[in-house]
Formats: structure tokens, C-alpha cells, sequence
């Protein structure tokens, strides 16, 4: 069924029409074509038009010009807009005009990327009749052909997990790729965020460094979704101004952009029918043979229910459930690639996924995309409506609202997301913990000569966290002019990346005794805890035991009607405080470190479809702890009686308030709800008096409170805006959270409360109760 | 602001959990660049005396102007510096055995022993370093030499089975074998003791150059370079996998064409195995010397623990650094025991094993006649269940006539 049907069908569809709360057109567009630039090389010109490529779009010329005068470019056009091509011209151009005296690194930020980029070179190449050696070198690399690569490749492509870890602490093995590298290819750059990022931002400085010992100073070309501060970000992840490339010239048939908000189902307390149910409601209406869709949800656990909701459905209807696929990380190498070719020629008719399937993986294009919650970010958005999307022909997304503020937010703010300019990226390469760790790395790659230079570091950081390294640690030689490493340990080892790197707990098949797959450790403890349901392609697995330390959990295929969802407590204690303004006579504001304990406490077991509660189970576990970073508001005393916060329900308003900025926070430093945990107590212990506690929730901190300390003042403002759009009576899901869960006034509360920080507006003193 | 060097420092040093100003951080260690003071007289200055050697091992050396207690929160700061590095890692490692860490080095076990005596500074186009030689002229040395050189050492080469070792008498052979920071690969792998062994009239001489501190290493591997000028064959064991990549490693990030991986090189240690396997405990280089040489070392620094001593010495700690050298020289003084032993030809009474390496080697050597001999020999001794007996079937397949061979497989299908 074509594109337009479906369109024709919703409209008329009377249950859905009305939910369809904003539409937003993306026109057709022409192709910008440009030819090869001049200077290119004929014969790699040649090896694209063998390829069928007769002319560039304009963005692809731009950067290969960029490319051949020597400058460092960004790209940040849409998803399939030929983005490969501008990295791999330039880079082929180099390769032949150097007789292969030239090397380039592809840093992909998964696997999955690295095997479709070294396919695609290796048919250029081939048409090119180059004889260059383009392969992927990483963890799944057989030992046997290391060396081979190492020596002979031309182009590799590895990720920066083998970076960090294999290839920069070995680098003596690798001193003629090195000294020949000219180019680095950075792909998907805006999932270098975060913590994560700040981290590969050192693993690239490391990079760096080691080259400029043999002598090479590499260019670095860039791809990434639309972000609003590209030229910020490279600068802050590579240290050096790039050119931004971000005029897209390519072709596109019109793509329809819907936000579903489902449908009120109790006015008063604003409760809306389960975006899940929904999804499986507009399946029936987009989802079918003769075309492809893909869904995407936002956890592992709902790409299962969704996966066996939509497989069911099929049952009934007689057609091959076979043909509906879920997707996710944690599943093994080989069903993912299953997967991948099956959505590529087309015997996979409807994907459910994470958003594993959000970067490039090549799954070709399909026609109707459907994301169940809004992904987080802006520019996550786009690029998974960008799944949907073939030439010359129509396309759908939908994106179906939650019951959570972010979600109603963009439902009554859709500019937002059609505005597509995508957010800051954050990012802290000195990071204290982050640099110190990516510091000591370095020393054991390479002596560092004083005075110590790591990038563009803050050279004092990085003297202090050497001398510490040396004279306290021990881990260092200082002879005066050099730092020596002088430990037995290969630090790289010590250091990971990001939680799912290598901290991996196995999900063992007991009864199959098969790896069925495979899930980071800080989600394991809500994921595969004794009793847990674990969900796999649409079947139903329990957790019969969960080897906590020995990082395996055991698990059997069951027949159940229902699936589990964990329950976590969370325990916050101030450090000490950092910084801190106040705002009189309203409030403090104060940035600093608390200590955060993390407990799995007990689980439910959910009825499928009717989502009833029909058990409950005790969780036995380790907790969590860790240190990190925290803004906090304080409520003057004074204020807070003037508020009446101790007064009956208005007392659970606050708790309100904390859930509101937990999720307004990420609408402006680029993170995932998941991202920062968030407290809301009336009398704290530490400042005894109201206060709301938002933090990075990954260890030591990761400029994500920082940075919603300095931006408070917007923060609260738009808290405030959705407190009064919101056009429910008291309180809702979309706003400050259900009455049941706050209570009848938080959302007068919350509208005081933010009125009164953002605007200093008090609400009228109540009036005395006097006897006369 | 956090990037300010003290309100760095103090960040720091609060995650550390320590106090403000209750460590200060020791006054740089005062250990006394050992020998800089002496000016090079000639190209051999006896470093003896400008070595530190503590008398008194319980004395440290390190900023003696700091108070004693101030010893104790350091070490702490240490150890949390490590958490906080380590902190994801350890999460990470959850059940598997927690990693060896000796960053924080022990003083390993036994009474500190000072650098010897002898070790003298060289100066070469690249700097100075450190040498040790020592002659080991014990007569079974000799007569090992002497059977290596007048055998020819023809069955050792045999053993080897390889064909580019066969035409290099082992008389300009060197014996290596070095001491490393660590047994991973990784560039921060440092060789801070090579043990070269050459074969002199009557006598082995070893080497040992010796890295006072990392800034020795250009001039001590040019030093090794040019030790192994002349010699035409490099004997190791294990070395092949490891010692050669490690100090290849090192000359290539300093920038030296290094001709480690090129060198003919014949380990010990796969005859070793070849010979021993399943039947000694392991195959470890000091086993074989108990079992199959006979001979015992008294109060031997384990090579695990030399790492440590070297840190602590480097550190200006008191070490056990004069057993490292003990413990390189009794190595390379093996490999020539070893090497001897293998070098004698087979007999009546040598095991099937060693007549079947004996007739692989022969048959590497384009000497099929020969190889067949030895080769009856193998299958006459070895137990017919054994995997060498199927290995040694596999070789007399082998073996059998090339027209033999082309015929039965071209035999057409009935």
C-alpha cells in the first residue's frame, strides 16, 4: 500500500483523525546536483560513475572542495543524503595520488556501521580498480589477519572502543599506519555526547598525539545528524575549527511528519490512553505487507511487548508473523545482521526496535516510521523519521506522545520538533575524572615531556594530574624533563568508555545452554533479576537465577500472560557544594556533589494487553552507588511558609515540581531522562528546608546539572509554560504528574512555586485565622 | 573556577578524601640522579660509587625532610587515587580475578640488595648507560661451549626445524633473554634489563645493560644493537613470541630500524615443549633446568617480582634490583646449558619425541634418507596411543617416495 493510502486512511479513520494533533509537511525537494570538482582525482571521478554516480549533490561537492584545500569539514545533512560519499571521495582521491603512501581511520561509533562502510568502499574500490585494502579492524578481527591489516590496510574502520583499548597502547605495532595517517573519519558524531563523548574526546586527543610523535597531522572529516551547535561541538571533541557543511542537496519525496497524542480518557486527572496501545492500534492501520514500517520504542522491555503485540496480531489475521521482527541491542551479531538483510530486500515487512536502528546501519528505506515517545532529542527525531523516506515517493512518521511532560510538551509545542535545529550538544573533555583517566592512558602510550601538552586540555589540569600521577600514585617516573610509566597495568583496561562497554552481564539460555544475549550491568539489576520476565524476539524468557557477580543470569522459556517492571529506590546525600547564588527571598541555588545510592527494591508482574498488576516479587541484590554531580534548589524557610508547602496536599506538590524539571531539564542539555536521577524533599536533611536535587547519573559527573545550574533561569521558565498551557485541571501526566501520584493541588502548587522563583510573584498571604 | 591550579588541586585532592594541607605532597623525591655528578674520566667509569646503595634497608630514602606520618596518608591518597581511576573497571571485572596491580610496589620479599658493584656507565653517540659483565667459566659451562662448538650444534639446528636457522654454527650465536615491566605488549611494556650471552674462548660472557631510569633507554638499546653486530642467530626462550617483539617494539618507537623480527632465531622453549610436553609439570625455563639439567638456584628473585624491584629502584626505593641482574645472568647462563643439551645427537636412549623432532628437522634439511632412519627410530619408541605416534605417522606420510606419493593419489576411481 502506498504511502498516500495510508495517509487517506488515518484521516478517515474516526478513532485516530482526532488525535492527530499537528502535522507538519516536509515539501519534495529537487536535487542540487554539482558536478565533480575539478581537482578530484579522474580516476576516483571514474570509480563513482561506475557506481552509477553521474553528478554530486551540492553538499557532497562542498565537502570534497573543503576536503581537497586541506580544511576539516563537518556534515550534518539528513539521514541518506549520501554523507558517505563526501568522506570517501576525499579520501580515495588521497589514496591514489599518493600511490598508496596515504592511510585513513574510520571511527564508527558501533560495529554494526563499520561492516556496511567497508562494503560500500570495497565496491568502490573495485570499480576504481584501486588495489587498496579497505577492511574493519575491532574486537571480532581474527588475530591471524592483524598483522596483515596492520601492515597493508589502506582504510580501516574501528570504533572507538578497539581505539582506545587495542590500536593507541600498541601503537609501536602500528608506527607506519600512523606515520602515513592523513585522514580521520569521524561518523555519527552527535552520539558522541555525554559522558561518552567526553570520553572519546580524550581517546581522539590520544590519537592525536601519538600521531604527531611519527610525524602525521591527519585531517578530520565529520558526519552527524542536525545538531544546533555543530561547529561547538567538533571544537570541543577534536580542538580545531571545522567547516560546517549543513545545505542539503538532495532529493526527497514529501515526507508527512504527524504528533499522536492519544486520547484523554479522564478529563480531571488528565489520564491519556497508553502510547503502547496506541502504537498497536495505529499498527493495524500502517503496518502491512506490500510495504515497510519500522516502530521504535524507547526501551528494550517495550520493543518486546510491542514485538509480541504486533506478532499476535498478525496470527490473527492470517498473516506470517515471521515477518515482524524486534530489534535491539543485546542481541547477538548474527540475528542482527538477519535482521538488517531481511529489512534490505524486503522479506521483513515491519520492525519493531530501540534505537539501535536510529544510526546508519544500512536497512535501506521504508516507508512509514512510527516512534512511540519522543526519542529524547531533537535530532534522534529526525533521524528516525528518517528511516521513512524512499525517493520520489511519500513518507510517514508519526510520533505518539506519552503521558510524561516531555511528550505533552511537544504536543502542545510541535515547533519545537518540526523547528528540527536540534540541541546543544554537551560535552566535558576535562572533566576531572575523564581527562585524569585519559591522562594516565596517555603516559603509558607515550613519556609525556614537560611542560605536559594533551590537546587543548588546560595545560595546569593536566600538570597537576600527572604530578599526582607521579609523586602520589607512583604510577609515574618524573626525571625531571619526562613523565615515565612505571607500572606493571595496562591502564586502557581500567577505563571504559561508557557502562555498556565492556561491564556486560550474559543472558544464558539454560535450557538451550545458548548465549541468547547480552545486557549492560546498571540495567540488570531491573532487567534479569531473579523473577524477571525477559523478553526476546517477541517470546518470554524467566530469570530462574541471576549471577550477580559472576555477571550471568540463567533464564527459561516460559507461556506467561504477563511481563515484569522493577521498582528502584534511591538514597542522595550533599558532599559539599561548589557554587551557589541566591535568589532572595525566593531561593538558593547551589552546584555540587552528592553521593547516590541505588537500590532494586521489588518488581511487578504486568498483565499483557490489560496492563493489571497480578504479582509482585522482593529483589535481592547489590545496590548501586556512586559520586557525582548535583544542582540543587533550596527554598527559603519564608518562602516556603508563604507557599504553604506544609499544608496538607500541598506538601506532595513539591515532589510535583521535581518530577516536572527532571523532565524539562533535557529539552536543554542534550541527555536522556535516564541521564539524571532527581530528588524531592520538603525538609532536607542537609539544608533543612524544602529542597530539589537533579543529578548526572553516571559516576563523577557529566556537565549535565552543571549546565542546567547556569541555564536555571530557562529551565523554570518553560517549566512554568507547560504548568499553565497544560490544559488539564490538577495535574496531569503531561505536566506535573497524576494526582494520584502527587496529589489534588500540585499543580497550583507548582504553578506558585515556579511563579514565584521565575517571577517573583508571591501568591496572596493567607489570611490569618484570628479569633476576634 | 575549576581550572585554577589550586582550586584544582583541591578538587582533587577532595576526591581523594584527604584533607586540606594534612599531605602535603612530598618534596620531590631527593633520590639523587645516580652517577650525574661523575664525569665520564673515559668511556668505562666504574659506577659503584656513585650508585646509592643503602646500607640499611629499613631507611628510605625518599624526602627524608618529611615527617614520618606524613608517609601514611600519602599511601592512602594511593590507594584512592587508584579507586578513582579504577572504579568502573572494578565494577567492570566483577567476578573475574581481580588483575595483578603492582603500581604501588611491594617491596618484594627479602633483604634489599643494591646494584652490583661492577656495573660500569658506558657512553655511546646516544647517551649513557649502564653495563654488568660477568663471565660464568664454571667447567660444565665449558664443556657445554665446547660441545656446542665442536658438534657443530648440527642436532640443535635440527630441532629447531627451520630451515633459515640450518647454515648458522651456533659459535656467533647470542643467548637473550630481558627483564620487562609488564607481559602485555602495550607500549608502556618498558625492557629495563638485556642479558646478551656470547660464546668466548673457554667462557660465556653476559651482557647485561641495564636502564638506570627510563632516559637511558636510546643509549642502552643502541648499546644492545651493537652487541649483536656480528652475530649471525639469536637464542631465546619464548623469546620469539616475546623478548624480540618487546625490544623491537621499544626501538621502533625510538625511532631505530630495528632488526629483531629479521634475525634467524632459534627458541628453546618450542623444542622444549617438543620434548617435555605432558611430561614435566610445565616447560618453564627454570623446571627444565631442575629436571633436565639438574641444577637449583638458591634464593632466586621470581621473575614476577622484578618489575618491582625496578620501579622501587627507578623510585630511589630501596629494591632487591642486585638479584634482577642475578636472576637475567642465571637465564642467559642456562639458555647455553639447554642449548648444549639439545645439540647432543640422539641415542639409544633418547626418547621417542627426540628422535621424532630429530627426524622432522632432517627431513626440513632436504635429508630424507636420514629422516627415515630417525624416523623408525620415533615409531620404534613412542606408545602407539600416544599423539605423537599419529604425529609421527603423519610424518613418515611425509616422507614416503614423491613418486610414491603422486601415484597414490592419482590413482583414478575404480
Amino acid at each position: 500500500m502506498g504511502v498516500e493510502a495510508i495517509l487517506e486512511r488515518l484521516r478517515r479513520d474516526g478513532g485516530v483523525a482526532g488525535n492527530l494533533v499537528a502535522e507538519h509537511v516536509v515539501p519534495p525537494a529537487d536535487a542540487q546536483l554539482s558536478p565533480f570538482p575539478a581537482a578530484l582525482d579522474p580516476r576516483v571521478v571514474a570509480a563513482f560513475r561506475a557506481r552509477g554516480i553521474e553528478q554530486l549533490y551540492s553538499h557532497q561537492a562542498e565537502a570534497i572542495e573543503a576536503a581537497l584545500c586541506g580544511r576539516d569539514f563537518v556534515v550534518t545533512t539528513p539521514t541518506a543524503s549520501g554523507k558517505t560519499l563526501c568522506y570517501n571521495a576525499p579520501v580515495l582521491h588521497e589514496a591514489v595520488v599518493s600511490q598508496r603512501a596515504s592511510k585513513a581511520l574510520y571511527l564508527f561509533p558501533t560495529k554494526a556501521l563499520s561492516q556496511d562502510q567497508v562494503a560500500e568502499l570495497a565496491r568502490l574500490i573495485e570499480s576504481g580498480g584501486f588495489g587498496l585494502h579497505a577492511a574493519t579492524y575491532d574486537g571480532d578481527t581474527p588475530p591471524s589477519i592483524r598483522r596483515t591489516l596492520r601492515e597493508h590496510g589502506d582504510i580501516l574502520v574501528t570504533n572507538p572502543y578497539m581505539l582506545h583499548v587495542g590500536i593507541l597502547p600498541n601503537h609501536p605495532k602500528w608506527i607506519d599506519f600512523f606515520r602515513n595517517l592523513r585522514t580521520i573519519v569521524l561518523d555519527e558524531v552527535h552520539t558522541l555526547a555525554g559522558v561518552f563523548g567526553s570520553h572519546v574526546a580524550n581517546v581522539l586527543r590520544r590519537l592525536l598525539r601519538i600521531c604527531a610523535h611519527y610525524g602525521a597531522r591527519p585531517r578530520i572529516f565529520a558526519s552527524s545528524a542536525s545538531i544546533a551547535n555543530a561547529a561547538e561541538h567538533l571544537r570541543r571533541l577534536i580542538g580545531r575549527e571545522v567547516q560546517v557543511i549543513d545545505r542539503d542537496g538532495s532529493p526527497r519525496g514529501a515526507k508527512h511528519f504527524w504528533i499522536y497524542n492519544p486520547p484523554l480518557l479522564e478529563p480531571v486527572s488528565g489520564l491519556r490512553a497508553n502510547a503502547l496501545d496506541e502504537a498497536r492500534r495505529l499498527a493495524t492501520l500502517v503496518a502491512g505487507e506490500g510495504h515497510q514500517s519500522i516502530f521504535f520504542t524507547r526501551s528494550r522491555a517495550m520493543t518486546e511487548v510491542l514485538t509480541k503485540y504486533l506478532k499476535d496480531h498478525a496470527t490473527e489475521q492470517g498473516r506470517d508473523p515471521e515477518k515482524i521482527r524486534g530489534y535491539r541491542g543485546g542481541y547477538l551479531p548474527d540475528l542482527r545482521r538477519e535482521i538488517e538483510k531481511g529489512l534490505r530486500d524486503g522479506g521483513i515487512s515491519t520492525v519493531i526496535s530501540t534505537n539501535a536502528l536510529e544510526l546508519g546501519i544500512d536497512i535501506g528505506r521504508l516507508d512509514v516510521c512510527v516512534m512511540v515517545g519522543y526519542p529524547g532529542s531533537v535530532a534522534s527525531t529526525w533521524q528516525q523519521a528518517g528511516r521513512a523516506g524512499r525517493r520520489g515517493s511519500s513518507s510517514l512518521a508519526v510520533l505518539i506522545a506519552r503521558g510524561l511532560p516531555m511528550d505533552q510538551y511537544l504536543a502542545l509545542h510541535p515547533g519545537y520538533v518540526f523547528g528540527g535545529r536540534g540541541e546543544h550538544l554537551a560535552i566535558d573533555p576535562d572533566n576531572l575524572v575523564v581527562l585524569a583517566s585519559h591522562v594516565r592512558c596517555a603516559a603509558f602510550e607515550l613519556a609525556f615531556a614537560k611542560p605536559a601538552v594533551f590537546g587543548n586540555a588546560p595545560s595546569e589540569q593536566v600538570a597537576g594530574i600527572l604530578d599526582y600521577l607521579a609523586h602520589e600514585a607512583r604510577v609515574l617516573h618524573d626525571d625531571g624533563q619526562r613523565y615515565h610509566w612505571m607500572a606493571e597495568t595496562y591502564p586502557a583496561e581500567e577505563v571504559s568508555l561508557d557502562a555498556a562497554d565492556i561491564d556486560n552481564v550474559v543472558v544464558v539460555d539454560a535450557e538451550r545452554k545458548t548465549v541468547l544475549g547480552e545486557l549492560d550491568r546498571p540495567s540488570s539489576i531491573t532487567q534479569v533479576h531473579k523473577g524477571a520476565i525477559y523478553g526476546h524476539q517477541g517470546r518470554q524468557f524467566l530469570v530462574e537465577e541471576f549471577d550477580h557477580a559472576g555477571r550471568r543470569a540463567y533464564v527459561r522459556e516460559v507461556l506467561t500472560d504477563y511481563y515484569t517492571e522493577a521498582e528502584t529506590e534511591t538514597e542522595v546525600r550533599v558532599l559539599h557544594l561548589d557554587e551557589s547564588r541566591e535568589h532572595l527571598p525566593s531561593h538558593r541555588s547551589h552546584r555540587g556533589e552528592v553521593h547516590v545510592v541505588t537500590t532494586a527494591t521489588v518488581f511487578k508482574k504486568i498483565r499483557f494487553y490489560t496492563r493489571e498488576n497480578v504479582g509482585a516479587g522482593d529483589i535481592d541484590l547489590p545496590p548501586e552507588e556512586m559520586e557525582t554531580d548535583a544542582w540543587m534548589i533550596v527554598l527559603e524557610p519564608e518562602a516556603a511558609r508563604r507557599l504553604r508547602l506544609s499544608e496538607g496536599h500541598r506538601s506532595k506538590g513539591w515532589r510535583g515540581l521535581g518530577k516536572l524539571l527532571h523532565q524539562v531539564v533535557p529539552l536543554f542539555v542534550r541527555c536522556d531522562l535516564g541521564d539524571l536521577g532527581w530528588s524531592a524533599e520538603l525538609r532536607s536533611s542537609h539544608f533543612e528546608a524544602p529542597a530539589i536535587t537533579l543529578w548526572d547519573d553516571h559516576p563523577d559527573g557529566v556537565h549535565l546539572a552543571a549546565k542546567a545550574y547556569e541555564l536555571e533561569g530557562e529551565v523554570l521558565r518553560a517549566a512554568l509554560s507547560i504548568v499553565r498551557g497544560c490544559a488539564c485541571e490538577g495535574g496531569c501526566p503531561g505536566c506535573v504528574g497524576p494526582r494520584a501520584d502527587v496529589g489534588p493541588d500540585a499543580k497550583s502548587v507548582c504553578e506558585d512555586v515556579l511563579a514565584c522563583l521565575v517571577e517573583g510573584v508571591w501568591p496572596p498571604s493567607p489570611t490569618p485565622f484570628a479569633i476576634a | 573556577m575549576a581550572t585554577e591550579p589550586d582550586a584544582f588541586r583541591d578538587r582533587l585532592k577532595r576526591k581523594l578524601g584527604l584533607a586540606r594541607g594534612s599531605a602535603e605532597p612530598a618534596a620531590s623525591t631527593s633520590d639523587a640522579a645516580p652517577a650525574s655528578d661523575v664525569a665520564p674520566a673515559s668511556d668505562v667509569v666504574p659506577a659503584s660509587n656513585a650508585v646509592p646503595a643503602p646500607d640499611d634497608a629499613s631507611v628510605a630514602p625518599i624526602a627524608p625532610t618529611a615527617p614520618a606520618l606524613a608517609a601514611k596518608p600519602r599511601a592512602e591518597a594511593a590507594l584512592l587515587l587508584e579507586r578513582m581511576f579504577e572504579r568502573r573497571a572494578k565494577r567492570a571485572a566483577g567476578a573475574a580475578a581481580p588483575r595483578e596491580r603492582a603500581s604501588i610496589a611491594p617491596l618484594p620479599r627479602g633483604p634489599a640488595r643494591p646494584l652490583p658493584s661492577a656495573l660500569a656507565l658506558r657512553v655511546n653517540a646516544h647517551g649513557e648507560h649502564a653495563e654488568l659483565e660477568r663471565r660464568f667459566t664454571e667447567p660444565r659451562m665449558q664443556e657445554a661451549l665446547q660441545h656446542l662448538r665442536e658438534h657443530g650444534s648440527e642436532a640443535l639446528r635440527l630441532h629447531a626445524q627451520r630451515a633459515e636457522i640450518l647454515p648458522f654454527a651456533l659459535a656467533r650465536a647470542a643467548f637473550l633473554d630481558t627483564e620487562t615491566t609488564a607481559l602485555h605488549g602495550g607500549a608502556g611494556c618498558t625492557v629495563f634489563l638485556i642479558g646478551v650471552g656470547l660464546l668466548e674462548d673457554g667462557a660465556l660472557r653476559v651482557h647485561q645493560v641495564f636502564l638506570r631510569s627510563p632516559s637511558d633507554e636510546a643509549a642502552s638499546l643502541a648499546r644492545v644493537l651493537e652487541l649483536l653486530e656480528g652475530v649471525d642467530v639469536l637464542v631465546s626462550f619464548h623469546g620469539k613470541s616475546f623478548d624480540r617483539h618487546r625490544l623491537h617494539a621499544r626501538l621502533a618507537m625510538l625511532g631505530f630500524d630495528s632488526p629483531l623480527l629479521s634475525f634467524p632465531h632459534l627458541d628453546l622453549g618450542h623444542i622444549a615443549r617438543r620434548f617435555y610436553r605432558g611430561e614435566l609439570r610445565d616447560q618453564r625455563l627454570q623446571t627444565l633446568e631442575r629436571e633436565v639439567l639438574g641444577l637449583h638456584r638458591e634464593d632466586d628473585l621470581p621473575g614476577s617480582q622484578c618489575p618491582a624491584a625496578w620501579f622501587a629502584h627507578v623510585g630511589g626505593r630501596p629494591s632487591r634490583i642486585g638479584d634482577v641482574f642475578e636472576h637475567n645472568a642465571l637465564d642467559v647462563a642456562s639458555l647455553a646449558l639447554l642449548a648444549a643439551r639439545f645439540a647432543a645427537s640422539p641415542t639409544e636412549s633418547s626418547s621417542g619425541r627426540e628422535w621424532l623432532s630429530y627426524a622432522r628437522g632432517l627431513r626440513i634439511a632436504e635429508r630424507r634418507d636420514d629422516a627415515r632412519a630417525a624416523l623408525e627410530q620415533a615409531i620404534a619408541k613412542l606408545n602407539a596411543d600416544s599423539a605423537d605416534y599419529l604425529r609421527a605417522q603423519e610424518e613418515a606420510r611425509r616422507l614416503r617416495p614423491a613418486r610414491a606419493r603422486s601415484s597414490s593419489r592419482a590413482k583414478p576411481p575404480a
